[in-house]
Parts: C-alpha cells; sequence; structure tokens
C-alpha cells in the first residue's frame, strides 16, 4: 500500500509531516505486509508517478478535495509528526479519518 | 444518429439530473452523442480525457472535462457520484486496470453500470468479465453493439459484496 506524506524535508528520520502548502518534499512510505519496503521522495505532488492509495495530512482542514475526487483515503494524523510515529499509527489504525 | 450510437444509448436509462463519466483516450463523435443526451435530462457527462486524440468539445452545462496526463494516473471522481462510467479504450492500455475498477465502483452509485469498450480483438473480455466478478461486480456481460468495439457491461450491486 502507498501512503502519501506531505514533509518539510526527504529526511526520513528527521522530516516532520506538515500541511500540504508548506510542503517541501512528499514522502511516499511503500507498506507491505505491516512493515515498510520502501520510502521515496518527490519534489512535488505532480512528480508522483505511483498509485497513490491513502494520504496523511495534520488537520481536518487541509485542502484534500483533490486527493478524494482520484479516490486516494484521506487519514488525520493530529499528533504524529514523524515517518516512523505515523507509519506505526497507520499500521495500529491509530489514524483519524476526515471529520467532515 | 448512426444506428451503433442509437443502439449504445439504449443501454443508459436516463432520469433527471442523470451524470455519466467518461473515461476514454479519443472523446469523438460518441462523447458528443453522450453530451446531446444529458441535455434533456438536465444530465451531465464529465469527461476524463487520458493521451490521445480528443476532439474539440463545445463547453457546455452539460459536460465538465479534464484531462489525465498519463496511464499511471487515476481519473478524477467524487464516490457515487455517477449513475454509469464508461471506459473507452483505457482499460487494456493503463498501468493498473483493477485499481481503475475500484475507482469505478467508488464512483458508481448503487446499481451503476460500468461499461467497458477497446477496439476489437485488444482486450481480454474473459480476463475482463473475470476481473469485474473480482472486483464485485454483478451480472457482466458482452455486448455486440459496435462493428469495431468490444463491449462489455457490469453493474454495482450493492451490499451483494462490497457494500459502499
Amino acid at each position: 500500500m502507498n501512503v502519501l506524506l506531505p514533509m518539510d524535508s526527504d529526511d526520513t528520520q528527521e522530516g516532520r509531516l506538515v500541511g500540504i502548502y508548506e510542503a517541501k518534499q512528499w514522502a511516499m512510505v511503500a507498506i507491505e505486509e505491516g512493515q515498510v519496503v520502501e520510502i521515496k521522495h518527490y519534489d512535488s505532488r505532480e512528480a508522483v508517478t505511483e498509485w497513490v492509495e491513502a494520504v496523511v495530512v495534520t488537520g481536518d482542514f487541509e485542502p484534500v478535495m483533490s486527493f478524494i475526487e482520484e479516490q486516494v483515503m484521506v487519514l488525520v494524523a493530529h499528533t504524529q509528526r514523524s515517518i516512523d510515529d505515523i507509519v506505526e499509527a497507520f499500521l495500529f489504525k491509530e489514524l483519524n479519518e476526515l471529520a467532515i | 444518429m448512426q444506428k451503433e450510437y442509437a443502439d449504445f444509448l439504449e443501454l443508459f436509462h436516463p432520469q433527471p439530473g442523470y451524470k455519466v463519466l467518461e473515461v476514454t483516450t479519443h472523446a469523438d463523435g460518441l462523447t458528443k452523442v453522450l453530451v446531446d443526451f444529458m441535455v434533456p435530462y438536465e444530465g451531465r457527462l464529465a469527461l476524463a480525457m487520458y493521451p490521445g486524440e480528443h476532439q474539440v468539445m463545445e463547453a457546455s452545462e452539460h459536460l465538465k472535462a479534464h484531462e489525465v496526463p498519463d496511464f499511471n494516473r487515476p481519473f478524477r471522481a467524487l464516490p457515487r457520484d455517477n449513475d454509469i462510467v464508461v471506459l473507452d479504450d483505457i482499460l487494456h492500455r493503463h498501468a493498473f486496470p483493477e485499481r481503475i475498477l475500484k475507482a469505478c465502483y467508488t464512483t458508481l452509485a448503487n446499481t451503476g453500470e460500468v461499461i467497458i469498450m477497446a477496439p476489437k480483438g485488444e482486450m481480454d473480455v474473459e480476463r475482463v468479465l473475470a476481473d469485474l466478478e473480482k472486483m464485485e461486480y454483478r451480472a457482466g456481460n458482452q455486448i455486440d453493439i459496435f462493428k469495431d468495439r468490444d463491449l462489455v457491461m457490469a453493474k454495482k450491486m450493492h451490499m451483494w459484496g462490497n457494500g459502499l
């Protein structure tokens, strides 16, 4: 499963999840059988070539309409900011669905 | 109107506010026929244009078009927003055909239908029918309408598998 994250840098350890408009990098985390198998970084969302299955955003009021139109699941990480924390929360189903 | 187009329109059962999504590599006469077909029903044709040769369409309140840059990406459509999805010459070209079928399922209203077309011989009809069944569509059928195109149609059956 490919999960897309708007990040402030391409540093896998230190990078933080940020709002979509503030994103400097987009991290694509490939998760298979409960494990991260690959993390790729893209300069822009348009550069992403793989099929995105879920996107994780920082809050309920992020501009996610284009993701919804592309049938991408939108999940909200209210407190998690590092890739490790987000992946852990994703695997344990602790990320919230969008409240609309 | 060509007899083939008239026969094709027999597959549609329009009601006021009817919504159709056409995903195609070549917006052509068929697209124009569909737009004209929407007018009396105050319907809307959403047109997702993948790379290919598209005729210029007249702007209209019944036509809402967008382009998709390549065959790796999904088309844009809201969940449960369409009564019929027409995939014209897309499924066998797309890098992720199963995900396209899933995306169609999401955007179809309950009991909505998907129509898959491709130039004769380019689509493995038996495989498409099997894929449709696997993706929880029901009543998959091959229908002989166009001389030069294969056509397969199936139905999203709410609560007969995938649910919403």
